[in-house]
């Protein structure tokens, strides 16, 4: 069937689609410490006024967590939301709790039991009419509440849904993959039907929202009785609070004055560790030379600069090297690549997808076209995460052995025009492919040229075809492509699945857009799938690396890093391997700013 | 008028309709797995429209049974039984004999698409492969893309008692595929009575069937239940019911059926009270009993469940009968109106533009005025001051045609025409906003933080300061032209008869020019004036992105091609038509001002 669930995004170089924040993890049981009010992540006290300036490019479409789908309102919600856990930045192989104390899971029954923290409060909250909505605790309510809003399938969060609908699902009534029950107040449990080994971060990793904001409209009635129903949905879709935001968090939401700014202040009330600014700003500026400007100036205390050019001249800039302006880049978890459709007659063999890759010299690409801002990766998963496998080397750019490959898998040039050839069921096929790539990038067309060069040298003839973001996913569903240049985003532990199954090779709109069918690869998958071991995932995480890296279904390139800059006035700037790379949590100053 | 709106709208359906892609694949596409699932694309899609024919509806016409019986025989069987019937339906297509099962099947299959089907029927090691295509994709796309038009075929393969068990459990799954969602088991909010009959039927089949798991309820329990819900009844409105809705335990289900049921009101109980307490009763119900009827069956199933789901389709699909049964000029009307053309007229016509394609789904009308209230002011005080600039440099440059004020200002002019409005706008940042030189203009936005707080002529000031350059920017361009056009014109009426023959009377020179002369080059400036109001609805990508003006027209109309926002782009071109027509009538007007040869009257004969 036709469903989908990947834990990839796929990006193009200037869109950047649903960065999805989940990361896996599987710690048991987590003590918590007895938690100190008074010191903020960065272990100093928190200022008494001190407003953090931030960027976004432009308007998120929602801020609720369960509707926005974007990158840009996470960066909101990410200090008012808090899930019941969520990755350790330091270890995101094990899941630090947040809104949950601790959790026991039950092999045998495959259910979670998610003892939950006591007196945490929502955020105040009032009514469009101006009335106050009464205080409230978070409770499992508010958790069922959450998981109902998800499951119900007129509600606008598919990109959630998706990671539990079970596409094997054999009738109507199986087909999502959990069972959320209240035990009591601060009890939820959540079974799952079926193994899978990302069931612990699916379970906890979701940010809350309070049941008794989003099940009433603007009087403060209630919406509807069923939250399965359309109704219900309906209501929710357009719910008056998903402009404005209620949730847990150290950070409560103030205003959001659209197309100008998000304000946020501190929430007195919080249960943890408190923020360190007692204001944060988010300031929308559409374009990246001003927002580049305003952090030099010091009107902005971060801002991320995507273009590469821009951040080197930034590098050079007095405010940079008189030190009142720091650049910061960091590995951004995701990967360029050239994928191969399989049903061409010329990439079926994996000695061609070989000589492709040697033919293809990434080490210059990343020093002159992203001037040394990107890394070099090996395969699927994400570099320096468990699950990538460091021992397999880069593919060297060797033109000679490219020949060699091509010689040996019997394409030759045997009418001496410059394009290798080989006779396949009696029809002689030129060495010939369409690269297909995205048209808004000049990075893309000067990788698509080198490619076109370094292919005539081994004798191959490489069309470059530069295409619109619609056409490009038109032909990709269709399959009306040979090669392609796309990236994808990752997690800390991707599931493999989507990309890589063979029962996804066929699907119209799955992410196996190249229709790889390997069964090799179909039974590590499916193994990997239902291991709940981490030890023993990550044996098998590698062996995929592996089984693909020796395909060359794609050709990968590289990773790029992300460019940012901060005023120097923040202290505390670390950079961690799990989007968003960034924790502001923990971000002090040395000097305040005041309200502008 | 009409007509021309008609054309407008004909041509701008055509061309959307041939631009690849669809407001739902950027969000569904080969990108999109992480974004979407199918039941929230279908959904989407029949909310659109995009499940309905583009220029004709002929379903209303047309019988679906053999087509659907076939799709229900794929969907009913696993894919190894359909793996082994294959076998046949190749021997079938190879000798063409007419009268196999098999062979009946073909035409739907091949209407499907699906690429290298004959590959795939004649080689037998590709079966499994074509079985899959035909139970898990193909079949059910036909189904959804078949929609409710499919539904009448496919309850009446499911009332054929002589139906083979495989085929009934197809039929069922063709329902799930043609209709998301369609019971509803409490009320709507607020509740009306006419929802009375649905949620009622629904919980009466659940109730028939399950009243042997309950017991009678205890008179104690049954006398707290009473009061609660005679409480709660009361209370209706409120979101504390929320909580007190979860008090309750399986077992009390039977007071609150029995509730439900009430067909009158209890001896003193208020008809309101009653109709409430059936309300609450319904809302409890739901909210222990979370599936009381099924739609679904897996392929296992044997008759009895079978059975039970086909009564809960027929449950459905009776009171709605007349729906997929048109009469004849209902059928004829539908025809036209039921299809992705026909709603788009209909929704231009009635100016309810519907709802955006886009999430957050904002009424379109509320989006164009949105970005209209932003970049509105703008576009209009640009073409201001493009007029009132322009034509006085035109005129200028006309009066002291040859000498050196009009040769320079001729320069001048020449240049802004040739500078990019992209590049002009970047030196003004870079040379009067960003501070590296001068820091006289701010650099992003429309006003200053807390503008909304300044009196009204100091907010103006903030504003124009703000709007300072970002108007130039916008004018440069026009303004050359239109000065240029100007001075062309001015000089081509100096050549006129008529002026020399003022000179010759001795008129003053300002009173030629300005009287004889300006009126009458007025004329071409007039029609360039058509295009100035339209042009109020257009805005710039450009100079809102550099400026940081965000949320106006140009970006929003960039955004809505970039993602084929098909409902609206469509209310943006028809507004715009609108606009356009207005302003060809406004300009129309404005000649008999400038112009006294110019009249609607009819002249009177000589």
């Amino acid at each position: 069937m036709l469903l989908r669930k990947s834990v990839f995004a796929l990006v193009a170089l200037v869109l950047c689609l649903a960065a999805l924040q989940q990361s896996p993890g599987a710690a048991p049981e987590t003590p918590t410490a007895a938690i100190d009010k008074t010191k903020t992540l960065g272990g100093k006290k928190p200022a008494g006024f001190d407003t953090l300036q931030m960027h976004y490019h432009e308007d998120p479409d929602y801020i609720n967590p369960l509707l926005a789908s974007d990158t840009v309102s996470q960066d909101f919600f990410r200090w008012v939301y808090e899930p019941l856990a969520e990755p350790d930045y330091h270890n995101p192989d094990v899941m630090a709790p947040r809104l949950a104390e601790k959790w026991e899971f039950n092999e045998k029954t495959l259910e979670y039991t998610i003892h939950l923290r006591k007196g945490v409060k929502w955020h105040p909250m009032k009514l469009p009419n101006g009335k106050m909505l009464e205080a409230k605790e978070f409770t499992a309510r508010d958790v069922k509440f959450t998981f109902d809003c998800i499951l119900n399938s007129n509600i606008l969060a598919a990109h959630h849904r998706s990671y539990y609908e079970d596409p094997e699902a054999t009738d109507a009534s199986q087909k999502y993959k959990i069972k959320v029950s209240v035990v009591d107040n601060y009890t939820v449990k959540i079974k799952w039907n079926k193994p899978y080994f990302l069931a612990e971060m699916y379970s906890l990793y979701i940010e809350m929202i309070p049941r008794h904001v989003f099940s009433v409209d603007e009087n403060g009635k209630p919406i509807s009785f069923d939250f399965g129903s359309k109704e219900f949905a309906n209501g929710f879709n357009t719910h008056w609070a998903n402009r404005q935001m209620c949730g847990t968090g150290p950070m409560q939401f103030k205003s959001w004055k659209q197309n100008d700014r998000v304000e946020l202040t501190r929430f007195s009330d919080y249960w943890g560790a408190p923020f360190y600014f007692s204001d944060a700003v988010f300031r929308s500026v559409s374009n990246t030379n001003t927002a580049r400007q305003m952090v030099l100036n010091n009107e902005l205390d971060w801002v991320i600069i995507p273009e590469k050019d821009l951040f080197l001249e930034l590098k050079k800039h007095p405010s940079v090297t008189s030190g009142k302006v720091k650049p910061n880049e960091f590995n951004y978890p995701g990967f360029r690549y050239i994928g191969y459709n399989q049903k061409r007659e010329f990439f079926k063999d994996r000695r061609v997808r070989q000589a492709l890759a040697h033919a293809m010299d990434v080490d210059s690409l990343i020093t002159n076209v992203f001037k040394g801002l990107a890394t070099r990766t090996t395969g699927i998963a994400l570099k320096g995460s468990t699950s990538y496998d460091e021992s397999l080397p880069e593919i060297k750019f060797d033109l000679d052995k490219a020949r060699a490959l091509l010689d040996e898998a019997g394409w030759k040039d045997s009418d001496n025009n410059g394009v290798r050839d080989k006779i396949v069921d009696g029809q002689k096929l030129d060495a010939r492919y369409d690269l297909m790539i995205f048209s808004e990038s000049q990075a893309f067309q000067t990788i698509a040229e080198h490619i076109k060069e370094n292919g005539k040298k081994v004798g191959i003839d490489v069309v470059v075809s530069p295409a619109k973001w619609a056409l490009m996913l038109q032909k990709l569903r269709k399959k009306e492509f040979d090669a392609c240049m796309l990236g994808w985003a990752l997690d800390w532990k991707s599931d493999p699945f989507q990309l890589w199954h063979s029962s996804q090779a066929d699907v119209p709109d799955s992410s196996n857009h190249i229709s790889y069918k390997n069964p090799e690869l179909d039974k590590l998958i499916d193994e990997l799938r239902v291991t709940l071991d981490l030890k023993k995932q990550t044996v098998l995480f590698h062996k995929i690396h592996k089984l693909i890296y020796d395909e060359q279904p794609y050709t990968f390139l590289f990773s790029e890093l992300r460019t940012a800059a901060y005023d120097a006035r923040i202290d505390e700037v670390h950079n961690y391997k799990i989007r968003p790379c960034i924790d502001a949590r923990e971000w002090t100053a040395s000097k305040s700013r005041a309200m502008p | 008028m009409i007509p021309t709106l008609f054309g407008v709208t004909v041509v701008s359906f055509v061309v959307m309709q041939l631009a690849p892609g669809d407001p739902l694949m950027n969000r569904m596409g080969a990108a999109g797995q992480s974004t979407q699932t199918r039941d929230a694309y279908l959904i989407q899609k029949r909310d659109l429209k995009l499940d309905k024919p583009l220029l004709l509806n002929d379903h209303y016409f047309r019988d679906h049974t053999a087509e659907v019986s076939v799709a229900a025989h794929y969907l009913g069987l696993t894919v190894e039984e359909i793996q082994a019937e294959l076998p046949a339906l190749a021997a079938a297509t190879a000798t063409g004999s007419a009268d196999s099962p098999a062979v009946k099947r073909l035409p739907l299959i091949r209407s499907l698409n699906i690429p290298d089907l004959d590959d795939l029927v004649a080689s037998p090691v590709k079966h499994q492969e074509l079985a899959v295509v035909l139970n898990r994709q193909a079949i059910p796309v036909y189904c959804e893309n078949l929609g409710v038009h499919g539904v009448p075929a496919a309850i009446g393969l499911l009332q054929r008692q002589d139906a083979a068990r495989s085929d009934r459990i197809g039929a069922i799954r063709c329902l799930n595929r043609m209709i998301t969602s369609p019971f509803v088991f409490t009320f709507s909010t607020p509740a009306k009575p006419e929802d009375v009959p649905a949620v009622v039927s629904v919980w009466k089949i659940w109730w028939d069937r399950n009243k042997d798991q309950f017991g009678p309820i205890d008179p104690d329990r049954k006398a707290i239940l009473e009061e609660q819900l005679t409480k709660m009844a009361n209370d209706v409105d409120s979101d504390k019911l929320y909580d007190q809705l979860q008090e309750y335990d399986r077992d009390d289900m039977p007071f609150f059926i029995d509730r439900l049921f009430a067909e009158t009101p209890s001896t003193g109980t208020s008809p309101e009270a009653w109709f409430n307490s059936r309300v609450v009763s319904a809302a409890v119900l739901k909210l222990y009993i979370s599936e009381p009827l099924k739609i679904d069956v897996p392929l296992e199933a044997g008759n009895e469940e079978v059975d039970e789901v086909a009564v809960n389709w027929q449950t459905w699909y009776a009171p709605r009968e007349q729906e997929f049964h048109p009469a004849g000029p209902k059928r004829l009307l539908w025809l036209f109106t039921d299809t992705q053309y026909g709603h788009m007229v209909w929704r231009l016509a009635t100016f309810n533009f519907g709802r955006a394609a886009l999430p957050p789904r904002e009424p379109v009308s509320e989006k164009l005025w949105n970005a209209f209230t932003v970049s509105g002011p703008l576009m209009l005080m640009s073409q201001l001051v493009i007029y009132l600039v322009a034509v006085p440099i035109g005129v200028i440059c006309a009066v002291n045609r040859g000498r050196i004020i009009d040769r320079g200002l001729t320069t001048v002019l020449l240049f802004l025409y040739s500078v990019p409005p992209y590049v002009a706008g970047m030196l003004m940042l870079l040379l009067l906003c960003y501070g590296e030189y001068f820091k006289l203009f701010p650099m992003l936005g429309l006003h200053s933080a807390g503008a909304e707080n300044l009196p009204l002529l100091r907010w103006i000031g903030d504003y124009l300061w703000h709007a300072a350059l970002p108007l130039t920017c916008l004018s440069l361009f026009s303004l050359a032209t239109m000065a240029m056009y100007s001075r062309s014109s001015m000089l081509d009426v100096f050549n006129q008869d008529y002026i020399r023959t003022a000179r010759a009377k001795g008129v003053r020179e300002s009173l030629v020019v300005f009287k004889h002369a300006f009126r009458n080059s007025l004329i071409p400036i007039i029609t360039l004036f058509a295009n100035a109001l339209p042009a109020m609805l257009g805005g710039s990508v450009v100079v809102e992105v550099m400026f940081g003006i965000n949320g106006g027209m140009g970006f929003m109309s960039w955004n809505s091609i970039e993602q084929k926002d098909f409902p609206t782009l469509m209310a943006l071109l028809y507004v715009d038509a609108i606009v356009v027509m207005g302003s060809i009538l406004l300009s129309d007007l404005l000649y008999v001002v400038a112009d006294p040869r110019i009249t609607f009257t009819s002249r009177e004969s000589t």
